[in-house]
């Protein structure tokens, strides 16, 4: 059974990154979905059953309970007996536990599907509708290991993944065990500066303001070519650093001269497939623009929020905080994602994480949405212990 | 001077105005000085009386705390303020009733509030006017209205007395360039708050010249739990220990550093029998918790924490644990649930009125898991536990207060606040914590 929906969910792929399903073409593969991994994954049959919910009664896929991402702690959520091959793990920085999303052979290639267009047609959007195997020629810089430094992070192998598929050549590294690798950093920098080469930046937003702190400390500012962008994914939560997306932005422009319609967050997890972008860069690529250093100005500081747009075969829902109902549109909320790229782990998957969606064209969840911080309001809490500050305490008493 | 805005202009005159006022206070003999904490008191506690009545108000639509609750601690602090109670508080501390100023009671103090709960603020304060010693309140922008309207009472019942109180709040850009003016002007800080705002105090002290430091009293992170062995959660003991539990959740909507952050239930978890009645014991601490929360319904909590709370609760679902909520809302959860396999920590419950209880067959463990709080962990609960295994628990995990259910949210006068009592901290250097936490035995038969 899974075999044929995996073929429609790769379809799905194949064809146009941009525009979300129909509400109807997307139900009828998410209740297939649910069918298959009700049936094989014995923790979320459990689960569902004890809310009284089978595929049967399900009328619409925004019925199918979502399990919580911290299940992936406790518990193995997969669905079919093949041997798993990867295990991707989460940070582990503000729980004790760390997730777990175990994937087979199927399970890593579906993932590896689909992760590339969506890459694709925000960061690369020159290259849609270039022949299959067309690469840029960018100068890749990566801000992160290889992931045989780290098997276990599911961001190290999707970079990997996107710098294969989509460069001429290999990356330049500048992380290394102990960090930034200052001279590599400057010298990947001078090369695209000195060669006229547009590059791509691919880090973490700590890795990034770390980056950009040694040219701060160095004095040294470079111009990247026309061209040139970032990536960008993940916050400061658990580094104790406080750097807003703004700020990043204006960091990277001050340092490297990139425009800031051309820096692109990326919104992942370990535990879903599927990745959610930016679309500045797309849209000022839409508009015949590429980044010229000094030319833009910068954001103005009223900047609104920027939006983050899924694939077709995903859905972002926001869910009322009270109910985990669909929140209305314009509410602050938490982030349920339906990600049909996990089809052999769990595709249904309650986040943590708080979200204002917008209305989308294709039904609910189809519209872009807010990624919001997560306010620890450690001083308003007063002398109270943090989930946090547990945590630090529960490593020291460990070392 | 109450609810104004202190500058770098009027920070100098101030302090050398409550000097001023500490000298006329400290002449006051003890006896009278605890007089006038005594009559602010009983006077707050009038349910007529029309500053409580704004004060609980005000604070209420501030905070979004029920006021109800709020009345109820309150006058248990005010019920804790008697003169001969104080009186005996200050022999305690080493002083005859006939004395004036207390030896090394400090001049000016400088109490730099947090704003998850108001009374420990507030005995700061009045211990320190029981010293003889004047008081600059810095209040939190979450809760600013409480130490204005007990400063005002204290104020009204001795007309020195309001001459060595200034109530203010300054924060923001202007708080660091206000350090020198204030620091330099008080010889004790007594802070409260997270352990971030702790560091980041004593590093601001810090770059003073030494002679114009502050000595800092630091009340910073804390948790409270409860242990309880079966015999607490036995059908007799079972209604009784519930609504306790309970309550201490509730009060202060669990925000406070003696809220308790998860119950451990001590007994044989391999017996069907004690499976059952953990079941029951945990389905009574929810109807408590449902009838807690229509009599002082829980203040909105930040979404980041409801977020969590939906997420612990349906994770606790996913793995089989019991789960019970108060329908519609994040108002309340209770989540009974094994103990962590494999020697995990224990996770703190959100601040939410979350019930996280877990039970555990060797008490060994159960403090093995809790291990992390050693150091910070302020109050522990506990019923139904011999004294040798209560023993054991406190040579593990150094609580500084012990008492029963049901009263964790209220130390008596005096109590172990982190080394020693607020009083005894004043005066001097903190005594250094020995092995054997402060037994509320007062408690006992209540």
């Amino acid at each position: 059974m899974s075999g044929s929906l995996e073929s429609r969910i790769r379809a799905c792929m194949a064809g146009d990154a941009g525009t979300p399903q129909a509400d109807a073409a997307f139900d009828d593969l998410a209740r297939a979905v649910f069918a298959v991994q009700f049936a094989e994954c014995e923790p979320y049959r459990a689960y569902c059953e004890a809310r009284g919910i089978t595929p049967a009664g399900v009328r619409h896929w925004s019925e199918i309970p979502a399990a919580p991402v911290r299940a992936f702690q406790d518990l193995e959520l997969r669905s079919g007996e093949d041997p798993v091959v990867r295990v991707f793990e989460t940070s582990g920085t503000t729980t004790a536990k760390r997730g777990r999303h175990a994937l087979s052979g199927a399970a890593l290639g579906l993932y590896g599907a689909s992760l590339l267009p969506s890459f694709r047609r925000h960061v690369l959007p020159e290259m849609e509708g270039e022949p299959p195997g067309s690469r840029s020629g960018l100068l890749p810089i990566a801000l992160t290991p290889p992931s045989q430094a780290a098997p276990h992070s599911s961001l190290f192998y999707m970079f990997d993944r996107v710098l294969e598929a989509f460069f001429l050549e290999p990356p330049r590294r500048v992380f290394g065990p102990g960090g930034l690798d200052a001279a590599a950093w400057r010298a990947a920098l001078a090369e695209a500066e000195r060669h006229g080469r547009p590059a791509c930046l691919l880090g973490t937003a700590l890795a990034l303001h770390a980056a950009c702190e040694d040219l701060e400390r160095a004095d040294r500012r470079y111009y990247l070519p026309p061209g040139s962008r970032v990536v960008q994914t993940g916050g400061t939560k658990g580094s104790g650093l406080s750097l807003t997306p703004r700020a990043l932005r204006s960091e990277l422009l001050e340092c490297l001269g990139v425009e800031p319609d051309f820096v692109v967050a990326e919104y992942g997890m370990t535990e879903a497939g599927s990745q959610f972008y930016e679309s500045e860069l797309r849209d000022a690529w839409e508009r015949g623009e590429t980044c010229a250093f000094g030319d833009g100005g910068g954001e103005p500081a009223d900047a609104a929020p920027r939006s983050l747009h899924g694939p077709p075969w995903a859905r972002a829902v926001v869910c009322d905080l009270d109910t985990l109902e669909p929140a209305r549109p314009g509410e602050t909320g938490v982030l349920r994602l339906v990600d049909l790229a996990n089809l052999h782990t769990l595709s249904f998957l309650q986040t943590e994480d708080l979200a204002v969606a917008e209305e989308g064209s294709a039904g609910i969840g189809s519209g872009p949405f807010v990624l919001l911080g997560r306010a620890t309001g450690a001083d308003a809490r007063g002398c109270s212990l943090t989930a946090e500050e547990w945590l630090r305490h529960a490593r020291q008493a460990r070392t | 001077m109450a609810g104004s805005q202190l500058t770098r202009e009027t920070a100098g005159p101030l302090l050398d105005a409550l000097a001023a006022g500490a000298s006329a206070w400290r002449a006051i003999p003890l006896a009278e000085r605890a007089g006038a904490i005594a009559d602010a008191a009983k006077r707050l506690r009038r349910p007529d009386d029309a500053l409580r009545l704004r004060a609980l108000a005000e604070c209420a639509a501030w905070t979004g705390r029920a006021e109800g609750m709020l009345a109820d601690s309150l006058d248990f602090f005010l019920g804790k303020l008697g003169h001969d109670a104080l009186l005996e508080e200050a022999k305690r501390c080493g002083l005859r009733s006939t004395a004036g100023a207390l030896p090394d009671a400090p001049t000016v103090v400088l109490h730099w509030l947090a704003g998850n709960t108001p009374w420990a603020g507030l005995e700061s304060m009045s211990v320190a006017v029981l010293a003889g010693s004047a008081s600059l309140v810095k209040v939190a922008r979450a809760e600013p209205l409480f130490a204005s309207a007990w400063a005002r009472a204290l104020g009204e019942a001795h007309p020195i007395l309001s001459d060595a109180l200034a109530v203010l709040h300054w924060g923001g850009a202007e708080e660091t360039a206000l350090d020198e003016p204030v620091f330099a002007g008080v010889e004790t800080l007594v802070a409260f708050g997270s352990d971030v705002t702790m560091r980041s105090l004593e590093a601001r002290v810090a770059r003073l010249p030494e002679a114009r430091r502050p000595r800092i009293v630091p009340h910073g992170h804390r948790l409270s739990l409860i242990f309880l062995g079966e015999a607490a959660w036995q059908a007799e003991t079972l209604e009784r220990t519930a609504e306790r539990v309970a309550l201490d959740h509730v009060l202060e909507d669990q925000t406070g550093c003696l809220s308790p952050r998860a119950v451990l239930l001590v007994g044989d978890s391999t017996q069907a029998a004690g499976a059952d009645a953990a079941r029951r014991f945990a389905e009574r601490v929810a109807a408590a918790l449902e009838k807690e929360e229509r009599r002082w319904p829980r203040a909105p909590i930040a979404p980041a924490e409801a977020a969590r709370v939906q997420q612990l609760r349906e994770s606790g679902r996913m793995r089989g644990a019991g789960v019970w909520v108060s329908p519609g809302s994040t108002a309340w959860t209770v989540l009974l649930d094994a103990a962590p396999a494999g020697g995990s920590p224990l996770e703190p419950a959100p601040e939410a009125r979350f019930v996280q209880i877990v039970r555990w067959s060797s008490l060994e463990e159960a403090i093995e898991a809790c291990r992390p709080v050693q150091g910070v962990l302020s109050t522990l609960a506990y019923d139904g536990l011999s004294e040798g295994a209560l023993r054991r628990i406190c040579e593990g995990l150094a609580p500084d207060r012990v008492c029963p259910p049901g009263t964790m949210q209220r130390p008596p006068l005096g109590w172990n606040h982190d080394g020693a009592s607020d009083l005894a901290h004043l005066l001097g250097p903190r005594e250094a914590r020995g092995t054997e936490p402060v037994h509320d035995r007062r408690r006992e038969a209540t």
